[in-house]
């Protein structure tokens, strides 16, 4: 058998954790993973450094990987809290601590254009004097290149972080669409998307920033919960279409980021209305409401409305946001309005912050007896 | 922002709120089932009241009471009903009268 990264990942899966009931791999424990000829070293990141059973993957990993043919495998247990064992020091490094707000964009559906409201976010935001980056967590299809139309490679530093592409408005960016010709770049280009995931929180210099704006993949699935429970979130905005299966779907992605306790800033009704080119009336070309339903039923604010219009498409194909490019548009204009909310309710969401209850769950029978 | 600081219930079954604008109010369990605003309880589209009150028993009982994001609590009651969202503003609203 071949002594490949792919090989390895995929032979090293029956080796599970018996507590969390997944296997090493899925759970994202193997990192760093290096094949030199026949000698294999990678790191098992443990949740905890007090692991019981450490030594026992660790066993198990070594026979596996030897089985494969390797000649010398070398497996360094390390945690998330810090390094365990002898092993000698590698720095393990998050710059997110520099970021004040991280806000994430997401939907339960693919293609309501979470993408494009991102991009108008984050130039609203940077137009408003803001310190602004976007990370563009869609491994599998990122957008941000073409949106910004970036053609740099990031830098790469000795101890493999980076330091981010800026774009126009001064964002700070990251997309996977940046490493595609980069040679130095080499644990950028990682097989697993939950571990690129783990690069992006952890290995990228942002510097200060007032708001990183994380642009969601579509769907609520693992790499979801993987973003949301690895990134401190100050809140969330998620974005639909006014359709009756989006919005369904726009109710999955409020409960994912209600089951890991971060608020929802609020809705985007993307596509609402469309303003038409050749009249340039507003027509409905969706059952109308939607958006406003959804609120209601969850008590969710619906922030903006933004109209389907030809010019926010073109300017995703031209790489400038449409709040650059078109600001008087009815478009941009939502979008100003969308930033406006989200600074706002997130200095409200901190503001609150004290003595309220955020996340509760009683029996009634249990709750304390009080009189009016 | 509408936020609770407590839930409480009274010694008469009622569930009770303390608000972060320092007012407090309760409501019955009977009165908030009634106020479902839940897509079996109302009709999503036109906003018609579905629920038939007398099939709603005099003594009904609050279950359980749990967050529902930073906007809305849920609430559980004897009759297995527990799909209802109530936003803070709307329960606000409904414990307002004591
Ligand atoms: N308001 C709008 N008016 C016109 N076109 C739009 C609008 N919003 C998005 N689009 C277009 O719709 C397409 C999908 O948008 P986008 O890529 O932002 O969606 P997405 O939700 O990020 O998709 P994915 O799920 O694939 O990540 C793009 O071609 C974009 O230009
Ligand atoms: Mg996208
Ligand atoms: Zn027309
Ligand atoms: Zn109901």
């Amino acid at each position: 058998m071949q002594l490949n990264e792919q090989n390895i990942l995929s032979a090293l899966k029956a080796v599970q954790d018996p507590d969390l009931h997944k296997d090493i791999v899925e759970l994202n424990f193997v990192q760093n993973l290096k094949i030199e000829g026949t000698k294999v070293t990678f790191d098992l990141v443990l949740t905890t450094p007090a692991c019981p059973i450490r030594d026992r993957f660790k066993d198990q990993c070594i026979s596996i990987v030897k089985g494969l043919g390797a000649s010398e495998v070398e497996v360094t247990l390390t945690s998330n809290a810090g390094r365990v064992g002898d092993a000698p020091e590698q720095p393990q490094v998050s710059f997110l601590g520099e970021v004040s707000h991280i806000v994430g964009v997401a939907s339960g559906k693919g293609g309501v254009g979470k993408s494009t409201v991102t991009a108008n976010l984050a130039m609203a935001l940077s137009l408003s004097g803001a310190r602004v980056g976007i990370l563009d967590a869609d491994i599998y299809g990122p957008s941000m290149g073409l949106m910004f139309g970036i053609d740099k490679d990031p830098q790469v530093f000795e101890d493999n972080t980076i330091a981010p592409v800026e774009a126009k408005g001064g964002i700070s960016i990251v997309s996977m669409c940046m490493f595609a010709g980069s040679e130095k770049a080499t644990i950028w280009r990682g097989p697993m998307a939950s571990q690129m995931i783990q690069h992006f929180l952890n290995r990228v210099r942002w510097g200060k920033l007032d708001y990183l704006l994380v642009d969601f993949p579509p769907g609520t699935g693992d790499i979801q919960l993987t973003l949301t429970q690895n990134c401190p979130m100050a809140g969330a905005v998620v974005v639909t279409t006014p359709q009756e299966v989006a919005l369904a779907d726009c109710r999955k992605g409020l409960a994912m980021f209600d089951s890991v306790g971060v608020p929802v800033v609020g809705v985007v009704e993307n596509m609402s209305y469309f303003i038409c080119d050749g009249c340039g009336k507003h027509h409905n070309i969706f059952r109308q409401g939607g958006g406003e339903r959804i609120a209601k039923n969850w008590g969710v604010p619906l922030i903006a409305k933004i109209p389907l219009e030809p010019a926010v498409a073109d300017c995703g194909d031209e790489g400038v946001p449409a709040v650059l490019r078109y600001p008087n548009s009815e478009s941009a204009k939502a979008f100003l309005q969308a930033a406006d909310a989200v600074v706002r309710t997130l200095s409200v969401f901190k503001s609150v912050g004290d003595g309220v209850l955020k996340n509760f769950n009683y029996a009634f029978d249990e709750l304390p007896e009080e009189d009016v | 922002m509408i936020q609770p600081k407590k839930v409480f219930r009274t010694k008469d079954g009622k569930l009770g709120f303390e608000w972060n604008d320092g007012t407090r109010g309760v409501c019955s369990a009977r009165e908030l089932r009634l106020a479902c605003p839940c897509a079996l309880c109302v009709d999503e589209h036109t906003g018609e009241k579905l629920l038939d009150n007398s099939a709603v028993p005099d003594d009904i009982k609050l279950e359980r009471v749990q967050s529902i994001g930073r906007y809305a609590a849920g609430l559980s009651f004897s009759d297995g009903h527990r799909s209802g969202i109530y936003p803070y503003d709307k329960l606000k609203e409904l414990t307002k009268n004591a």
